[in-house]
């Protein structure tokens, strides 16, 4: 840096330009950026398209890992090659949703703003889907486009925030349970409590999702999610931050767990199940566990973002709630179906499995719906303990 | 004979810090011919997500470079990127480094350190001050929001780099062209540019790596687009195909290519420019 | 990067324009868009860290994150200190001794820069994991334990910045070593110097702007890393930067985010005005 003799000086009228410029800036700005920044958007959902479909007609689907048969080469997925065949409908398949909190906040601005997101369909759990309803982020779907909503099965039919499912339809059951080597970890996994013992100090990662994270921890502390009070879930986040301060979790991650636990550098890990049937090919070692304290139970929900193409995502719902669709699609990536009759169209094996179709009597406990205040409170707490 | 021993030492050291820099580039141009996976129990392959472990030796990646449409469109989405980017900055640039070399004027010490300053704070902070700025203008995150964060941090690149190639030329020449009753449009294309060409390239295929290479930056500012990095930040939590490398390995081979032709071609014209 | 070019004064240069306005002409449409897009944007970030709380975003800061700060310092500062180690001998080295490889081995030293920032660093992954060839000798040796890991830890972190930014230390120290009169240090055992004397009295007091220059090249970008943190480190690897890119969206975390930058430019800033005191630098590039 120069020792100007004017530096004082000058370093006044530098601040007092960019005050000036801190006027004249926006409008500046304006003019050469915001009026084409909708073209940018549009020439990026435009890629990716080069399927066979010819209507012009395209669904742009943002989602989760591991949620379609062949993630890596959606275009080559069956459900997707079959859904464009039978409508002439485009997909531009992305997986786009790490975790729910830093996916919803990157479009906050836009939907506030009645801007599209440059998605027909989003999968947020049901308790985030209920949010953006709430926040008026969603657009209807309209009944007749989704005559295949019959199929739906009654247990989720009418949600407290959606009660006749006029903007959301389940996408998938999932269950949070354990994944672990057996011979990484040295004893065998049955309950949560198994995971926080020392041998397994830093060797273990845990969900970044608030809801799986301090669901395991009420869990092991004996107390359903459902019944939760705000004071035992904050008393949760506690014993995390006791967890955490001991060194016990090697990672507190999303969907990033999936690739330490596959390339197989994490003993055990609190895992969502249709991860671990994604991993298994990679490491058939990996086992899956439910705990005995029993495991979370939630649902990721398909949601027609505002300004997103209600005629074709509602062609995608209604797709997708055919069962002799629905089976095999569950069945190949291991997660529960939604859809009344799924199990039929699936093979001995699918139907035998317990990760689509969990016998009855699992322990499997949902989260009740939190209020915002408890909402606030606990994320305060979970950020509190899992990241600062 | 103590400075053979610490001349020896020095060596060896030297040998063992090229080789830290050399081992993970080794590892990535090895991994492109990779094929993740495992031999299953019924002698078959089965192919793997993570490019991490050593499965098989293959050229599949190569020959199958197209396998993963969206990485391909990635990467050319950053190759466009950066040409952008590349144009505008090396204009901005070269024209700043022109008015820095060659005049004399008040505030120039001042121009300097806003040159400098970028280049003195950390990416995260450059790129989260941006990311409010247009959050605050409501502008929404694209295409457009990544060029303009990648001139903005390049400006500078190219303008110290500019700067210091052509310190010291013969500026007397311009005069003598306008003597002879050039103007100022023929004097800069006959004269002036081809007296700066080497010095500007250099500093144009810095800047293009530098923005084909950008993370931080761009991950902050780039909404929804997908460039080559941020591609293989969101693709890595679910897989990592080895036509990553294959991409990588390209990148740097066309990069070594043209920084040799750079070298034997441009060092060679700018000697002979340079005065005495 | 130019730290070689400077000390130099641009003489017989610097003409006297023969209109006051046309320098500025040359620099404007370059000055502007570093206004509007460096300048203005910290003024905003400046003033988003005082958005609902004042100063008490700043207070918050330190006491939510102080760990993390902390260490986000320690580790690019051992990051530096390791380069300068490892990067002044190799400097020394091709300036000095390379002869006709030092092209070569400089186009080495550079390479690193031409692979995408973030496959040679999942590249030290490959390296890195708990089966991998690294971890695997170190078990061999001893210097590991049966069940020790590499990945998620410091060592990891601070080596990967370490790798990522060395060629930052090596290059401008090699240049203001190459800069160097040669003459100079023949002269210097005429004088009855001793190659130790030489170094200290002749060698190193004229290659510290590179030193300096190095340093910061090498400091600043790792202390606003989080690449290295995330994809290496884990848990308790976290800096500033990973802090930052986590909660860069979430609206009601964004004060305290921009505050948190203020802070890390602060630090830095101060950092390099100190350093530039020590070292008796007055130049930066």
């Amino acid at each position: 840096m120069s020792n100007h003799p004017a530096n004082g000086l000058d370093r006044r009228s530098f601040l007092i330009r960019a005050a000036l410029l801190s006027v004249g800036g926006p409008a500046l700005l304006a003019a050469c950026g915001g009026g084409s920044s909708s073209s940018a958007d549009n020439s990026a959902s435009g890629s990716g398209s080069t399927g066979a479909a010819k209507s012009g007609k395209k669904v742009s689907i943002a989602a989760w890992p591991f949620y379609i048969e062949n993630d890596q080469a959606p275009l080559e997925a069956a459900t997707i090659v079959n859904f464009m065949k039978a409508t002439g409908i485009d997909v531009d398949y992305k997986i786009a949703i790490d975790d729910n909190v830093s996916f919803t906040a990157k479009f906050e601005g836009d939907l506030k703003a009645g801007k599209g997101i440059g998605f027909d369909i989003a999968q947020p759990t049901a308790w985030m889907a209920s949010k953006w309803i709430k926040n008026g982020w969603v657009e209807e779907i309209p009944a007749d486009l989704v005559p295949n909503k019959k199929n739906l099965i009654d247990a989720m039919a009418s949600p407290a925030w959606d009660p006749t499912r006029s903007k959301s339809m389940p996408y998938s059951i999932i269950q949070t349970g354990i994944a672990y080597y057996p011979d990484k970890v040295g004893f065998e996994i049955t309950s949560i409590k198994d995971l926080f013992k020392p041998e397994l100090n830093g060797k273990i990662t845990i969900l970044s999702e608030m809801r799986d994270a301090v669901g395991f921890m009420l869990l092991s502390m004996g107390i359903k999610p459902a019944d939760a009070k705000l004071e035992e879930m904050l008393r949760a986040c506690e014993e995390l931050k006791k967890l955490r301060d001991a060194g016990q979790f090697r990672k507190i991650t999303g969907n990033g767990y999936i690739e330490d636990l596959g390339a197989g550098d994490t003993a055990a890990a609190m895992a969502w199940s249709g991860d671990v049937a994604g991993i298994q090919t990679d490491t058939p070692d990996l086992k899956w566990v439910l705990p005995t304290e029993g495991g979370i139970l939630s649902s990721d929900t398909l949601i027609i973002p505002k300004g997103g193409n209600v005629e074709t995502a509602s062609a995608w719902i209604n797709y997708l709630y055919d069962p002799t669709v629905s089976g095999p699609l569950f069945e190949a990536i291991s997660y529960g179906s939604p859809v009344k009759g799924a199990a039929d169209s699936m093979t001995a094996a699918g139907k035998a499995s317990s990760l689509t179709n969990p016998p009855a009597g699992t322990p499997l406990y949902e989260w009740r719906d939190l209020t915002d205040d408890e909402q606030n409170k606990v994320d305060e707490a979970f950020v509190a303990a899992t990241q600062q | 004979m103590k400075t053979r021993w610490s001349s020896r030492i020095l060596s060896i050291w030297s040998a063992l810090v090229v080789a830290y820099l050399f081992a993970p580039i080794l590892i990535v141009v090895l991994f492109s011919f990779n094929e993740p996976g495992r031999l299953r129990s019924d002698g078959g392959w089965q192919p793997g997500r993570y490019n991490y472990k050593w499965g098989r030796f293959s050229l599949k990646a190569w020959t199958e470079w197209n396998r993963y449409p969206e990485l391909t469109e990635a990467f050319l989405r950053s190759v466009k990127i950066a040409l952008g980017v590349v144009l505008i900055s090396t204009v901005l640039g070269t024209l700043m480094s022109l008015a820095l070399v060659k005049y004399h004027f008040k505030g120039k010490g001042i121009v300097n350190m806003l040159l400098v300053l970028p280049l003195t704070m950390p990416e995260i902070v450059l790129g989260f001050s941006l990311l409010t700025l247009f959050v605050s203008a409501n502008v929404s995150r694209g295409l457009l929001t990544i060029v303009i964060s990648h001139v903005m941090f390049c400006v500078s690149y190219i303008t110290t780099t500019v700067k210091a190639r052509i310190r010291g030329f013969d500026w007397r020449l311009e005069e003598a062209a306008a003597d002879l009753g050039a103007n100022a449009w023929r004097t800069f294309s006959r004269v002036t540019l081809p007296l700066i060409a080497p010095g500007v390239a250099a500093a144009a295929l810095l800047t293009f790596a530098l923005s084909l290479d950008d993370f931080i930056i761009t991950y902050l500012n780039s909404g929804r687009v997908e460039t080559f990095p941020i591609k293989i930040w969101i693709t890595k939590r679910s897989s990592i195909p080895p036509q990553i490398n294959v991409f990588g390995t390209v990148v740097l081979l066309v990069c070594v290519a043209l920084a040799t032709a750079g070298l034997f071609t441009g060092r060679r014209k700018e000697a002979s420019l340079k005065r005495r | 990067m130019t730290a070689g070019s400077k000390g130099l004064k641009e003489k017989g240069e610097g003409l006297q324009p023969s209109k006051a306005w046309v320098p500025w002409v040359l620099l404007g449409p370059g000055l502007i868009w570093l206004f509007v897009f460096f300048v203005f944007p910290l003024v905003e970030l400046g003033r988003g860290s005082l958005k609902d709380g004042g100063f008490s975003n700043y207070s918050s800061v330190f006491s939510d994150n102080g760990t993390v700060i902390v260490r986000t310092f320690i580790y690019a500062f051992v990051a530096t200190v390791l380069a300068l180690l490892l990067g002044y001998p190799l400097a020394y080295f091709i300036s000095m001794k390379a002869g006709k490889w030092k092209t070569l081995l400089l186009a080495t030293v550079v390479l690193p820069f031409f692979v995408t920032y973030l496959i040679r660093t999942l590249a030290w992954k490959i390296l890195l994991f708990d089966e991998g060839p690294v971890a695997g000798f170190l078990r061999w040796t001893g210097l590991l334990s049966s069940d020790g890991t590499i990945l998620n830890t410091h060592a990891a972190v601070i080596g990967a910045l370490l790798y990522n930014f060395l060629p930052f230390m090596v290059l401008p120290i090699y240049v203001s070593l190459d800069k160097i009169d040669k003459r100079l240090l023949e002269a210097a055992p005429d004088l009855y110097a001793n190659g130790r004397q030489t170094f200290t009295k002749v060698v190193l007091p004229l290659s510290l702007p590179g030193v300096f220059a190095g340093s910061l090249l090498t400091f600043i970008p790792s202390s606003g890393d989080f690449v290295n943190a995330e994809l290496l480190g884990g848990d308790r690897q976290r800096m500033i930067g990973n802090i930052i890119s986590t909660n860069f969206l979430r609206e009601n975390f964004r004060p305290e985010m921009s505050a948190l930058s203020f802070v890390l430019m602060l630090l830095i800033l101060g950092g390099v005005l100190l350093y530039a005191r020590i070292l008796g630098t007055e130049e930066l590039a």
